[in-house]
């Protein structure tokens, strides 16, 4: 293994720095290195400046993230394009200029070696896979952006790319700005919203309903967005599965009904009436105010983390459209 | 003395086929490279591409031991499990061996942080010891219920019974999961001979080898168990021991190759049918070394066709394998069934 990644035990003997609001990496002041810590709480230290121009990722939040940081021309390996947005990379991909490495569950690990990547991107989930790019001392960077319960603190991540990359300026100045706009109209939510209306979230799937939890970054932009999340008295930070009838009878009052769907057809109150004839029961069907993000639309799976500013003037918009009228949606509208 | 002829025959004519087999899974992957620079990168001339040497060497070099070794194991597990229930349905997963190191793995990929993220790191390594920890678990109480249980049936039922139990565990977990979670879970349930690695190797090959090893000394006993409990008996047989003997054996194997490659389903119980066909043989003196052989030739065929498919990684080493396997089996049966008419 290379020097710029070793486990390391001990847990809290760092000065922790230069993480404003994530909680899955912070910065080493004494080394300036970067400290990973992977879902058991153990860290890992990752020298700056080490990823090389051969990048392969595996997942496209990770090419949204280099391609803010500028990075994007590094790019040599990709996951399957059916799930990229971004032009360029899906251009490079058509004229094999980026490779994809991995499709679905299938990871090509003979591409990748072949590839000579100077450092991979992944996450936890693949470790057993990584253990033979290892053993070849290529550099692997476990990017767990998802595990943060903030929107900002996953837009944070940012820092953890330029860091590796040696842009580390650029990208807190990228942060600071996401930052300072998705601060500022949460103040002035909070300062000038008249009332909270109340949401609710996601659909129901064979009799079960996966609901956020109180404390996910879902229920963070519901709150800065200001509204009332009905089942925000819970204090799961992921999903939790609960009995249709539960979600039913909060859902049904509820002002506004938040949800994610992915359909390369045009989404109509007919079509989400089709799937479940007792959604048309609900208030914030009636009253067309359901507030639709269609996946299949706007980047939203893969862009989406670096731009929770956008992500929430959507909602505040939707919510509030008095206060930011001139906003244009980008990845949330009401359905009409 | 035609029979055996007849069987040395075959023998050679396996051996010779996994052989081929074997080359042909050095030889193709996803990325192509010629036969030439293959040659030069075992015997010390130039090659065209750094990086392929450590595809064959590192990646498709302990991919095929891997399936060689898991292929025998799992088919010499379904054999010992066919002959002590006398059930042509038996296999490694029969005894809920699997779902008990499929409980292992969704604890530690599904409840991460959570109960046990104080404890285990989710890598290669914990996943690995969970898989073996449930799989041992389920061993241990098959074994202590075995003695207790006198009919041979009536273990088979507890052992379904596990594994329905441990498979609606894992269940529950899976439901209260989230996406990434459960991709990782799913991913190991796929099935692959990819994660053994040379880092993984000596311990690997170590506890199969001595598992094949066991199964062959195992040989005589389990020819007495085939004719039935009353004659086992009367020949000297302790049927007790003997049958625990066979359940650890069997577990073992089941439980290793579980560990590092996933639950492989089909290999355990096709590979014995395929090899009591072929060499018209219960006796497992010809068999089990037969079987030895044909599980880690057919295994090797089937992480041949699985990493074939154009450009693109592999397909899931499961799913080839019971896609290839059944109509083998089936077109097997049916051969011997005409010719009994005949």
């Amino acid at each position: 293994m290379s020097g710029c990644a070793q486990k390391s035990p001990e847990k809290k003997a760092f000065e922790k720095v230069g993480a404003k609001y994530a909680e899955q990496f912070f910065f080493d002041e004494a080394s300036g290195d970067i400290m990973l810590l992977d879902p058991t709480g153990n860290t890992t230290a990752l020298r700056c400046d080490t990823a090389g121009e051969r990048l392969v990722c595996l997942s496209s939040t990770h090419i949204a993230f280099l391609t803010a940081i500028g990075e994007a021309g590094h790019i040599i390996g990709a996951p399957d394009s059916a799930y990229i947005f971004d032009s360029d990379i899906k251009a490079k991909i058509r004229s094999g200029e980026t490779a994809i490495v991995a499709s679905g569950a299938a990871l090509n690990e003979e591409l990748i070696l072949e590839l000579a990547p100077s450092a991979i991107f992944t996450d936890n989930m693949r470790a057993s896979e990584m253990t033979l790019f290892e053993a070849q001392g290529i550099p692997v960077i476990y990017i767990e952006e998802f595990r943060e319960n903030s929107p900002l603190a996953r837009a944070e991540w940012i820092k953890v790319f330029g860091c590796v990359t040696g842009k580390q300026h650029l990208a807190d100045s990228i942060f600071s700005t996401i930052e300072a706009e998705y601060n500022e109209l949460k103040n002035s939510v909070a300062e000038n919203a008249k009332l909270r209306p109340t949401i609710f979230g996601g659909t129901e799937y064979q009799g079960v309903w996966y609901v956020s939890g109180g404390a996910s970054y879902i229920a963070g932009f519901y709150q800065d967005a200001g509204t009332e999340y009905v089942f925000a008295d819970n204090k799961h930070t992921s999903s939790i599965p609960m009995d249709f009838e539960a979600v039913y009878e909060k859902g049904m009052e509820c002002d506004f009904w938040r949800i994610v769907f992915a359909s390369s057809s045009k989404v109509s109150y007919n079509m989400l009436e089709g799937f479940n004839a007792h959604y048309a029961d609900f208030n914030a069907f009636k009253n067309k105010s359901v507030i639709l993000c269609n996946p299949a639309e706007s980047a939203y799976f893969e862009k989406g983390v670096i731009e929770p500013h956008i992500i929430l003037a959507d909602l505040v918009y939707a919510v509030h459209p008095e206060l930011i009228p001139e906003h244009k949606p980008v990845y949330y509208r009401i359905l009409n | 003395m035609k029979t055996q002829y007849r069987n040395i025959l075959l023998f050679t004519g396996i051996f010779l086929a996994g052989i081929l087999l074997f080359f042909l899974n050095v030889l193709l992957g996803s990325v192509s490279i010629p036969a030439g620079d293959v040659f030069n990168i075992f015997f010390g001339g130039d090659v065209e591409k750094a990086s392929w040497a450590t595809i064959i060497i590192d990646s498709r070099l302990p991919m095929a031991l891997t399936a060689v070794l898991a292929g025998s194991a799992l088919s010499v597990s379904g054999l010992l499990m066919q002959t002590l229930f006398r059930n042509p349905l038996a296999g490694p997963s029969v005894l809920g061996v699997s779902s008990g190191a499929s409980l292992g793995v969704a604890m530690v990929t599904l409840l991460a942080g959570g109960v046990l993220s104080e404890m285990l790191l989710i890598n290669n390594v914990s996943i690995i010891i969970a898989a073996f920890a449930g799989a041992g678990g389920v061993i241990f109480v098959l074994l202590f219920l075995a003695p207790r249980v006198g009919n041979n049936i009536v273990l088979l039922i507890i052992g379904l019974m596990i594994g329905y139990a441990v498979s609606s565990i894992v269940n529950v977990l899976q439901f209260f999961s989230s996406d990434h979670d459960l991709q990782a879970y799913i991913l190991w349930g796929l099935g692959s001979f990819s994660k053994v690695g040379w880092q993984n190797m000596v311990y690997f090959s170590g506890i199969v080898i001595a598992g094949l090893v066991a199964a062959i000394l195992l040989m005589k006993p389990l020819n007495m168990i085939l004719l039935g409990d009353n004659y086992a008996f009367n020949l000297g047989l302790n049927m007790r021991k003997a049958r625990l003997l066979v359940i650890s054996v069997a577990g073992i194997l089941a439980a290793i190759v579980t560990a590092f490659c996933g639950p492989i389903a089909f290999i355990g119980i096709a590979v014995p049918h395929i090899v009591r066909n072929l060499f018209k043989s219960n006796n497992h003196r010809v068999i089990c070394p037969a079987v030895i052989l044909c599980g880690g030739v057919f295994a090797l065929l089937v992480s041949l066709l699985s990493r074939l498919p154009g450009s693109m990684g592999a397909l899931p080493v499961n799913a080839i394998s019971s896609l290839i396997g059944a109509p083998i089996v089936v077109w097997v049966i049916f051969r011997n069934r005409n010719r009994e008419v005949a």
